[in-house]
């Protein structure tokens, strides 16, 4: 059951005067400000708008069932990715790994995703396009990155954590296959019971990309140890595939 | 003395980043081509009256940034200058005008500013550097920068920073010898950074010119961009004189074309728009700025840093290195430059 109109009417009257001292080093407020049905391809969900203090970027949290107050609520927190999302690039995999997470949730009785505009980690779609336009050039460097502004994930973090605040939800099974994600919200007063491996399917398409990607040495870093662009995506656990 | 860093350029971030560099521990000494420091900061002295013919006021919003700019400025500057804004242009740096922005405009002109970053620092002025390469003198040693300035003479040093436009620091870089690979993967690095020409005219009106209401005009339209009333910012009784600022494109069309032509025709146009008067000025100077800012949005997020083969740093930093562009910009990545120089400088011991 997903939330009834008096529980959410309920829900936006609290927000609307909820005040806090913020979350995280950046002291990120967020609040829920409107509360929508949305029936979608990947099933029935309901969307829910957050305000925050820092910027005009306006997150959203896609609710399956009603997690509101609930324990063991499968989560998976994205971040946007115009190429990738919307457009289809084979760049990355965010798109694969949005949608798998919306079928996960469907598939259960309650679940979230945490949809964060923050294209490209936070440097902007602009800086992401600069640096796969330095790619396109062969230039793939850390220097290159941080130049462009990619920058560590801290916010990105603290705005995931104060939203499963306000969404009350009690304790998550986060769906990532990055640990670092687990430890990070964990420190922000996240209770995690669970890490679930976030499993892609592959397609005829995607399926080299994707064990290409997975066999890859770490996070960052290419088959020869070189750097590269921080990707929204995560290490990839592909169904039928050794991890 | 052997500097632990060689800053090429006393703009505003060469200046910041070498103020802050020693306040670190640091032996720093910068090096500038021109006669005077503060680059695009740039006050020039008309009838013994200042002009600011390059930046026409001061303005930021980092608390930090605007104690240093109140130290240089000194009493007697204009808050909130420009006060009168008219036409409907957009500023060079709309956020400028922004709220919790500040304006600052001082009366000595905003090369106080510079003044007053390099004040205590080991400036060269009219020093040219013409190469830069890396060498490995003593057979095994750290690498080392070698810096041949136009007299002759040789710098050696193990870190050199670069706070030129970014174009200008990228065609440096092509030219050190052997190419080094940590170099190469910057000039591309460089090229995101777009910088805009602007032909400049300073022009002096007669004693009985009556002041004009305007202190700034955006045209909006045309050839002009920028139409500043320079002497607004002096002291009373100034003698009146105009800055014009042509906009980007006219001023790339006609880089290479004599300057009485482009200034005659930036004053018929200001004359056009603002008052008949502005034509017949007592007399003009004319300035060409071939890398006058950097276009808006161009701008990388921090400057850069890359470590070559045997231990010699680059750095680069600049207005084109901090999002927020422009004089505080440029203020911002000299200092960031300066905390990864130091911190690089602790870990090598």
């Amino acid at each position: 059951m997903s939330l009834t109109p008096e529980q959410i009417d309920a829900v936006l009257e609290a927000e609307a005067g909820h005040e806090c001292p913020g979350v995280g080093e950046g002291r990120v407020c967020v609040k829920i400000v409107s509360i929508a049905e949305l029936p979608s391809r990947f099933g029935r969900f309901q969307v829910a708008a957050f305000w925050n203090n820092r910027d005009g970027k306006e997150h959203v949290a896609i609710l399956h069932g009603n997690p509101m107050g609930r324990e063991n609520v499968p989560v998976r927190v994205h971040s946007e990715c115009l190429t990738g999302d919307a457009l289809g690039s084979l760049r990355c995999d965010c798109r694969d790994q949005l949608e798998a997470a919306l079928r996960t949730i469907a598939s259960h009785e309650h679940g979230l995703v945490l949809y964060l505009r923050q294209e490209g980690r936070g440097i902007g779609l602009l800086n992401k396009l600069r640096a796969y336009h330095l790619q396109d050039r062969g230039l793939d460097t850390v220097e290159a990155n941080l130049a462009l502004g990619f920058r560590d994930d801290e916010r990105e973090y603290s705005i995931a954590a104060h939203m499963l605040h306000s969404l009350k939800v009690k304790s998550i099974r986060l769906l990532t296959n990055n640990p670092r994600k687990v430890d990070e919200l964990a420190r922000l007063g996240v209770k995690i019971v669970a890490r679930e491996p976030h499993i892609l399917p592959p397609n005829e398409f995607n399926r080299f990309y994707l064990e290409t990607k997975r066999d890859k040495s770490g996070h960052f870093l290419d088959a020869l140890g070189k750097a590269h662009l921080p990707e929204q995506g995560e290490p990839v656990q592909v169904e039928g595939g050794a991890a | 003395m052997t500097p632990d860093l060689v800053v090429v350029g006393a703009g505003i971030s060469g200046l910041a980043l070498a103020r802050e560099f020693r306040a670190g521990g640091g032996r720093v000494l910068v090096l500038e081509r021109a006669r005077g420091v503060g680059g695009r900061c740039a006050t020039r002295r008309v009838d013994g009256q200042p002009v600011d013919h390059g930046t026409a006021f001061l303005h930021g919003r980092d608390p930090a940034f605007l104690a240093e700019l109140g130290a240089a400025a000194g009493p007697a500057a204009s808050p909130d200058w420009p006060h009168v804004l008219a036409g409907p242009g957009t500023p060079c740096r709309p956020a400028a005008f922004e709220a919790g922005s500040v304006r600052l405009a001082p009366a000595a002109g905003v090369s106080a500013f510079p003044k007053h970053l390099a004040r205590g620092l080991d400036v060269r002025l009219g020093a040219n550097v013409e190469s830069l390469r890396v060498s490995r003198a003593g057979g095994g040693a750290a690498g080392n920068w070698e810096l041949a300035l136009s007299t002759g003479e040789t710098l050696r040093s193990p870190a050199v920073a670069l706070t030129l436009p970014a174009p200008s620091a990228a065609a440096m870089l092509e030219h050190v010898p052997g190419r080094p690979a940590g170099l190469a993967a910057l000039l591309p690095l460089c090229r995101l950074v777009r910088t805009l020409p602007c032909l400049t005219v300073i022009a002096r009106y007669p004693e009985a010119t009556p002041p004009p209401g305007w202190d700034v005009v955006l045209p909006g339209s045309g050839i002009l961009h920028t139409l500043v009333h320079d002497s607004a910012k002096r002291r009373p009784g100034a003698q009146l004189v105009l800055v014009l600022q042509a906009n980007p494109r006219y001023s790339r069309e006609h880089l290479d074309s004599p300057k009485d032509s482009w200034s005659r025709a930036l004053l018929e146009e200001a004359a056009a728009g603002s008052g008949a008067w502005i034509a017949l000025p007592e007399d003009t100077q004319a300035h060409t700025w071939e890398q006058a800012r950097v276009s808006e949005g161009s701008e990388l997020a921090r400057p850069v840093v890359a470590e070559l083969e045997g231990g010699a740093r680059l750095g680069l930093c600049g207005d084109g290195f901090h999002p927020a562009g422009g004089v505080e910009g440029a203020w911002h990545s000299g200092r960031a430059l300066a905390a990864r120089f130091l911190d690089r400088m602790r870990r090598a011991g």
